[in-house]
């Protein structure tokens, strides 16, 4: 997916791994989480994604001309998760739209691990 | 100095329960400060109510034991966290609780490891801590915890040492992370962070000391950061900052010279550089100041005020061309906006827009030359006096009525010279023909015509006409009268007391009458006239 932005003079393109990248680093900056999960293990074996390869935890589309986010990621046990979901939703929301100038339809958190 | 030396489950309790006062009093200072993650100032609210989902756990305690007390926080906040402060606050407690929940009597060496545990727990749950944050606050503040019960035994003491150095701390957060600095705050959750530190110091001094709040907070105030509010009400406007390499002197000292300067006031550094953000009305004399320190660098001076109002208007460009008018009715506020006024001042018959009104909107618009539709005879004068006060290039068209402020605009070429539109507006509201239908307000004889309150009466180009019962009967007289000497284009602007369909049947009547002229009825939204009427 690629986004894209027109104007009279020409159209920027935003890649589907920036969005993700942005929305990625902003949420490992929120508070409670300590990873990010790749969105593609089902089977419950969930391992702690580095750095470099956050985006594997985040996926990025479009609905309605608004941008969507998944969010797969390991929290902190003993935090209270709905509050940490909720600022993480806050943030990327915030960081993309700032960062982007697109509108963020939604931000689904998938809570894939608790570390204890 | 009281002797306290140890406390009990009793004392916590009631150190909590006035942090959390403490917080909530501090609360829209708190709120105020919040720009980082999430500029939504909204720090201070989600910290106090998660103090407080803490503190109704305390109450609902039957046993009062360190063990239960601690316990009753932790689960208080785990459960009531909001927010990301919110969050950290109920990990560091989290922490605190682990260490403590054993203890029967709990001495400043048991405080000081629990506060360090705490800060271990809540860096645990963050993958890449954030500096500058409540997190550093609580970490040097532990850290110095630490150092102090070492020596100090007694409570007070050893809070109020702990207290300076977590104020010391939050000083130095926006040197810590750069959005701080550019909003020139402190951060948010530290600032709450402290407190909750104040509040537990006053606990244990309102032992001796009966709770004074306000008074009892002021206490330990030296090298408390000053409380920073946004710019909203701009009393100093003038951001200054700049940096002063190898100064002759210390920070502390330049902050003093700055006493009463100025509000927001950040002076920090060290031998080396000391860096300087201060909002004031004397920027020159900040500098100054500075200067006798020593070499200054990276000087930055900006106007707040012209910031806030270019924050709207930045992207749009000194046009060649700016349009204001007069304007009654929501009908006619969209009708001259599609036609492409740039600014509309409420006003007109009975409310008349002042001078300084006028005045502010020419100044607020971001063009070269700029036209004002005035709509109305009473304050064509208030808008050529606008005129005369500002330097920018103002044109008056003398428009009497809204309709012919709307022949105007329709006059109006973008492409062509502004003298070009001035004598062309001027020209299109020659031709034209207005007439209004209103009714009295009191018995009176106008214009040779006898009316009681109340008559339905027709005014053509500012006399009265006619007066009837019925307001279409009126308005049909009026405009017949109106289109007598030739006339092609006749519009109907109807106001809020009349009904679209009522409009419309008006507007069909005068098409039978007069079937050589085109009718057109649109919304005007105006009070105290029910038409409007305009025949070219």
């Amino acid at each position: 997916m690629t986004a894209r932005i027109d104007n009279a003079l020409g159209s920027i393109f935003l890649y589907e791994n920036v969005l993700a990248d942005i929305a990625g680093i902003s949420t490992i900056e929120c508070y409670g989480l300590v990873g990010m999960a790749p969105k593609g293990s089902a089977d419950g074996l969930v391992e702690l994604l580095k750095r470099e390869h956050l985006s594997k935890g985040v996926k990025v589309y479009m609905e309605e001309g608004k941008l969507v986010i998944d969010l797969y990621i390991v929290v902190e046990f003993g935090t209270k998760i709905s509050a940490v979901a909720q600022n993480i939703i806050d943030k990327v929301k915030y960081s993309v739209e700032t960062m982007t100038g697109m509108e963020v339809k939604k931000v689904n958190v998938n809570v894939k691990g608790v570390r204890v | 100095m009281n002797n306290i030396i140890s406390i009990d489950g009793t004392t916590l309790k009631w150190m909590f329960i006035n942090a959390a006062n403490t917080l909530d009093n501090k609360r829209e200072i708190i709120d105020s400060l919040n720009v980082f993650p999430v500029p939504d100032g909204d720090t201070g609210t989600n910290m106090s109510l998660t103090m407080f989902s803490a503190v109704q756990e305390l109450q609902r305690l039957k046993k009062e034991e360190v063990g239960d007390v601690v316990e009753a926080i932790a689960n208080g906040l785990l459960m009531g966290a909001r927010g990301n402060s919110g969050v950290i606050l109920s990990q560091l407690f989290r922490g605190f609780a682990t260490k403590l929940k054993n203890f029967k009597e709990v001495d400043t060496p048991a405080f000081a490891m629990a506060l360090a545990e705490g800060v271990e727990t809540a860096y645990k749950a963050v993958m890449k801590p954030t500096e500058g944050t409540i997190l550093t606050v609580a970490r040097e503040t532990a850290q110095k915890a630490n150092e102090v019960c070492k020596k100090v035994s007694q409570f007070d003491e050893f809070l109020e040492q702990i207290l300076k150095q977590s104020m010391a701390t939050l000083e130095k957060t926006p040197q810590m992370l750069k959005v701080l600095a550019q909003a020139g705050v402190v951060d948010a959750g530290g600032k709450g962070f402290v407190y909750i530190l104040l509040g537990f110091l006053n606990a244990i001094r309102g032992e001796e000391i009966v709770i004074n709040g306000e008074d009892a907070l002021k206490l330990p105030s030296e090298g408390m950061v000053e409380d920073v509010d946004d710019h909203s009400d701009m009393q100093f406007p003038y951001c200054t900052e700049f940096i002063i390499k190898n100064p002759a002197g210390s920070a502390q000292q330049l902050k003093e010279a700055y006493q009463g300067l100025g509000d927001c006031t950040l002076v920090v550094g060290d031998e080396r550089v000391i860096k300087v953000h201060i909002h004031t009305n004397q920027p020159g004399r900040v500098l100054e100041e500075g200067l006798k320190l020593g070499e200054l660098s990276r000087i930055k001076i900006e106007n707040m005020k012209e910031q806030h109002r270019s924050t709207i208007e930045s992207e749009i460009e000194q046009k060649e061309f700016g349009i204001i008018s007069v304007v009654m009715g929501d009908g006619f506020m969209d009708l001259f906006k599609d036609l492409g006024v740039d600014a509309i001042i409420p006003g007109g018959q009975t409310m008349n827009p002042s001078t300084q009104d006028i005045v502010k909107a020419v100044e607020a618009l971001r063009a070269k030359n700029i036209f004002i539709l005035p709509n109305n005879g009473n304050v064509i004068l208030s808008a050529n006096q606008a005129g005369e006060l500002t330097d920018k290039n103002v044109f008056v068209v003398p428009t009497k009525s809204m309709p012919q402020g709307i022949s105007a605009m329709l006059a109006f070429n973008s492409m062509r010279s502004a003298d070009d539109n001035y004598s062309d507006m001027k020209k299109a509201i020659e031709n034209v023909k207005t007439g209004q239908v209103t009714y009295a307000v009191r018995d009176s004889v106008f214009d040779g015509i006898e009316m009681q309150e109340g008559d339905i009466i027709g005014i053509a180009e500012g006399k009265i006409y006619n007066k009837g019962e019925d307001v279409d009967q009126v308005a049909l007289e009026l405009v017949s009268a109106l289109a007598e000497d030739g006339g092609d284009v006749i519009t109907i602007f109807y106001g809020e007391q009349v009904s679209k369909e009522q409009a419309e049947s008006l507007g069909d009547k005068l098409g039978d009458i007069m079937p050589d002229c085109e009718i057109e009825v649109h919304y005007g939204g105006q009070p105290v006239y029910y038409y409007l009427v305009s025949v070219e």
